[in-house]
C-alpha cells in the first residue's frame, strides 16, 4: 500500500526531529471515520517551528528531508510514493487544538495521528465551503460524533452560532 | 416521495454505513483505488481539452 509508505516516511521525519508532531486531516482524515472519500491528495498538518533568528516558520526542512528521500515537488504538493501530500500549518486556534489532540491510529501496523472526528467536524463547520458542509452532514448522519465533545469544541472556538445556522439550514426538516 | 424512492435512500445509507464500518486498512485500499480512478479520469479529460489544468499541475476534477 502506497499510503503506508507515505506514513513511514513522515514518521521517519518525525523521528529525525524535522517535525515535532503531525496529524492527518482533510478527506483522508475523514475516511478514518466515514466511508472512503474520493481525494487525490493527503493533507498533513504540522507545526512549523521557527529557528533562531527567523520570524516566520518555514517548511524548508520538511522539503529538504523529503526531497532527499525521493519525493518530488509538483505545484504546491510534495509527491511521495505516488501520493500528492500537502504539509499545512495550523491556521486557526481550532486547527492548533485539533493537532494537539490528534488521535493515535494504526494503518497496517504503522502508527499515525489523525484529527478526531469531532475536530474534523468542527473544522468543516469553521471552513464552511460546500464540500465541508456536505462532510459535516455525513458526520452527523453517521452518528459517530461524541456530541458533548463536539459542542464543547464549538463553544470554546466560538462556532456555536455557525452551528445553529448550519442545523437550521441542513439538519432541521 | 414514493416508497420505492424511500427504499433506495435507505439502501444507500446502509451501504455508506457498511463502508464506514470497514477496517481502516480496507478503507485506505478503497481510497487508493478511488484516487487512481480520479487521476485516470483527470488525465483523459486533459487529453480532451489540453491546457486546462489546475495550479498544482495535477489536473484533478473538483474534490478535496
Amino acid at each position: 500500500m502506497q499510503f503506508t509508505a507515505v506514513l513511514k516516511l513522515i514518521n521517519e521525519m518525525m523521528d529525525a526531529e524535522v517535525i515535532d508532531r503531525y496529524a492527518i486531516g482533510g478527506a483522508v482524515g475523514a475516511t478514518f471515520y466515514l466511508e472512503p472519500i474520493a481525494t487525490v491528495d493527503i493533507d498533513i498538518f504540522v507545526s512549523f517551528e521557527t529557528r533562531p533568528g527567523q520570524l516566520i516558520a518555514s517548511p524548508r526542512p520538511i522539503f529538504d528531508f523529503l526531497l532527499g528521500k525521493g519525493a518530488v515537488v509538483k505545484g504546491e504538493y510534495l509527491v511521495i510514493e505516488g501520493w500528492p501530500v500537502q504539509f499545512l500549518p495550523p491556521t486557526s486556534p481550532l486547527c492548533h487544538e485539533a493537532l494537539k489532540e490528534a488521535k493515535e491510529m494504526q494503518v497496517e501496523g504503522i502508527t499515525t495521528w489523525v484529527f478526531t472526528a469531532e475536530h474534523l467536524a468542527a473544522l468543516a463547520l469553521e471552513t464552511g465551503r460546500a464540500k465541508d458542509k456536505s462532510r459535516l452532514v455525513q458526520f452527523v448522519e453517521a452518528d459517530i460524533l461524541d456530541i458533548d465533545r463536539f459542542r464543547s469544541i464549538i463553544d470554546r472556538q466560538e462556532l456555536s452560532s455557525k452551528w445553529q445556522q448550519f442545523q437550521r439550514q441542513f439538519l432541521e426538516p | 416521495m414514493n416508497s420505492d424512492f424511500d427504499s433506495i435512500l435507505k439502501s444507500k445509507q446502509s451501504l455508506r454505513l457498511e463502508l464506514a464500518n470497514l477496517p481502516i486498512d480496507e478503507k485506505i485500499r478503497l481510497l487508493e483505488a478511488l484516487r487512481d480512478r480520479q487521476l485516470a479520469i483527470a488525465a483523459n479529460r486533459q487529453q480532451i481539452s489540453p491546457g486546462e489544468s489546475n495550479a498544482s499541475g495535477l489536473k484533478s476534477p473538483p474534490q478535496d
